[in-house]
């Protein structure tokens, strides 16, 4: 019964962590500038980040130690402190921008600016982290984060043309704008492949004393979450293309993708729609928040813990203190949200290769994993997402320049 | 190998970023986003009319659509006619119109004159199908 609960909240946290302000952006984006055609963008980039998050889990639960653990200790400390610099880089970005979507969701209901939200955000996320717990942390967003259902109620209400819905999980040529139709594309898969989620993800198993005993729970939270969370996006993408596409309307700001449920669902969907994006990106702010200290003590070799007491984990803490601090000093003067969003994401498509590199060995190494090596299937995907990887890191900023 | 592919690559995005662009390549930057600002003052405009949307949504989307399109019109009007100055002088023409419009909706809305709104979108409709007729003989679809 345990386990039951254990898998069902797994699987509520993995839509919760699947979804963040980049998912919602590029979603929104791809549905209104080329109705079902990037679809398969997302079908990609959720088969690649399903059995990522299983691997991360798995090692975790076979070896007792996070990614960051293993990488520092598998590849040592130059390669572990190269890839600590691009994902903490990263990471400040991120949590930037899901601290802006939170703001943006405010600015939505109230008309206040974002910019005056960003600080009391900012304090009562950092308030949760220092008083919370990792479950109480864990649960509390994955159970808030069951509100971003509507966008598959909205998918559904908006009747599509499903043969066409099905049609966009081919890849196809994009029939106008080819480089923007790339730049969204890779923007999509880097929101959902983003790095953060192995490592928080990992940590988190550890932190919550995962053994081998939990090899099938993690299978089904990745595969049940990781399904979910990609079906709320197919959602949000499918209603964007049905009600922004036809009348021309581009996602350039998140006033026009709120209009996405407001169509089928008035007053109230323009009240979800807020929910949702505040919601999603105050759970992934703290994920991510928590990411960067995870990271930081574990590459110093501090004591780290979300379930301890400030007090006991000084330093983790205070990692979290000021990285969302400075976070937000990034919103305080002005950039805007969902540039820093599409930017941030195609930076993260940009860094794969350096996260998705050591998966491969160390996922073969049975020093960590023992008799839970990948087997072929596993190992033919993560070959596979290794060269999409360098595509991606090769042709993302290219494609930021030109089509962002 | 693999170094000298992504300077070639830099090399090209940073080319193609900082050249100089032809008032037909401009243009056809620029109408899809006044295209898509219209769209979305119309549909904002008729969300606030039948009270989908809050007076405070209503306000800022519109000011932004507004503020957007005036900085494309502006561009756009600077341009050199070029070859064909009657479809130019006709296309800036438009784009005034569907400024204007959008500007009426704003004040309206500001001001919470509901009743007058619809009839205000309807002509920004009107402006819409125009401007597209135009775009469609520029050869700028959506």
């Amino acid at each position: 019964m345990k386990k039951i609960i254990q898998v069902a909240l797994g699987i509520l946290t993995s839509i919760g962590g699947f979804l963040d302000v980049g998912a919602i952006a590029t979603s929104a984006q791809a549905g209104a500038a080329f109705g079902f055609e990037l679809i398969w963008a997302l079908v990609l980039g959720t088969v690649c980040v399903t059995f990522l998050v299983e691997m991360s889990g798995r090692l975790a639960a076979a070896s007792k130690h996070t990614l960051a653990e293993a990488v520092r200790e598998r590849f040592g400390a130059k390669f572990y402190f190269i890839q600590y610099i691009v994902e903490v880089v990263v990471d400040f970005l991120v949590l930037a921008a899901e601290i802006g979507g939170v703001c943006i969701a405010l600015q939505l209901v109230t008309g206040l600016s974002y910019r005056w939200w960003v600080l009391p955000v900012a304090f009562f996320l950092w308030l949760l982290l220092w008083k919370g717990t990792f479950d109480l942390i864990e649960n509390s967003v994955a159970i808030l984060g069951l509100v971003t259902l509507v966008f598959v109620a909205a998918a559904v209400v908006v009747k599509p043309d499903w043969s066409s819905v099905l049609a966009g999980v081919v890849p196809s040529v994009a029939r106008h704008d080819t480089a923007h139709y790339l730049f969204i594309a890779v923007s999509i898969v880097g929101a959902l492949v983003s790095p953060y989620l192995f490592f928080f993800y990992s940590s988190g198993a550890v932190e919550s004393k995962w053994d081998r005993e939990y090899i099938g729970v993690n299978r089904a939270i990745a595969v049940v979450g990781m399904g979910f969370g990609s079906i709320v996006s197919l959602g949000l993408l499918v209603a964007a293309a049905v009600v922004l596409h036809p009348r021309g309307i581009q996602v350039d700001s998140y006033n026009q993708a709120a209009l996405t449920l407001v169509q089928p669902f008035g007053f109230i969907g323009f009240l979800l729609f807020a929910a949702s994006l505040g919601i999603t990106c105050f759970g992934a702010a703290l994920e991510v928040g928590l990411d960067q200290a995870y990271i930081t003590a574990q590459a110093f070799g501090w004591r780290w813990g979300e379930s301890q007491k400030p007090s006991k984990d000084a330093r983790f803490s205070m990692t979290y203190t000021v990285v969302i601090f400075l976070s937000s000093l990034l919103m305080v003067a002005g950039i805007d949200p969902l540039q820093l969003t599409l930017f941030t994401m195609a930076l993260s498509a940009a860094i794969l290769p350096i996260v998705i590199v050591p998966f491969l060995v160390l996922m073969n190494d049975e020093r960590y994993v023992g008799k839970y090596r990948n087997g072929w299937i596993s190992n033919a995907v993560v070959i596979f997402i290794i060269g999409l990887a360098f595509v991606l890191a090769i042709v993302a900023l290219p494609l930021e320049i030109l089509g962002g | 190998m693999l170094a000298r592919a992504i300077s070639v690559l830099f090399a090209l995005a940073l080319l193609s970023g900082c050249g100089q662009q032809s008032p037909q390549d401009t243009i056809k930057a620029e109408l899809p986003s006044i295209q898509s600002n219209a769209a979305t003052a119309h549909l904002v405009a008729e969300s606030w009319a039948s009270g989908k949307v809050p007076d405070a949504y209503a306000n800022n989307a519109l000011q932004s659509a507004q503020s957007e399109v005036k900085t494309s019109v502006q561009k756009l009007s600077s341009l050199p006619a070029g070859s064909d100055a009657e479809v130019h002088r006709s296309l800036i023409q438009h784009l005034q119109r569907v400024q204007a419009a959008i500007e009426q909706i704003s004040t309206s809305v500001q001001k919470g004159e509901r009743t007058v709104v619809p009839a205000q979108v309807k002509q920004l409709g009107d402006e819409q199908d125009a401007l597209d007729k135009i775009a469609g003989q520029l050869g700028v679809g959506q």
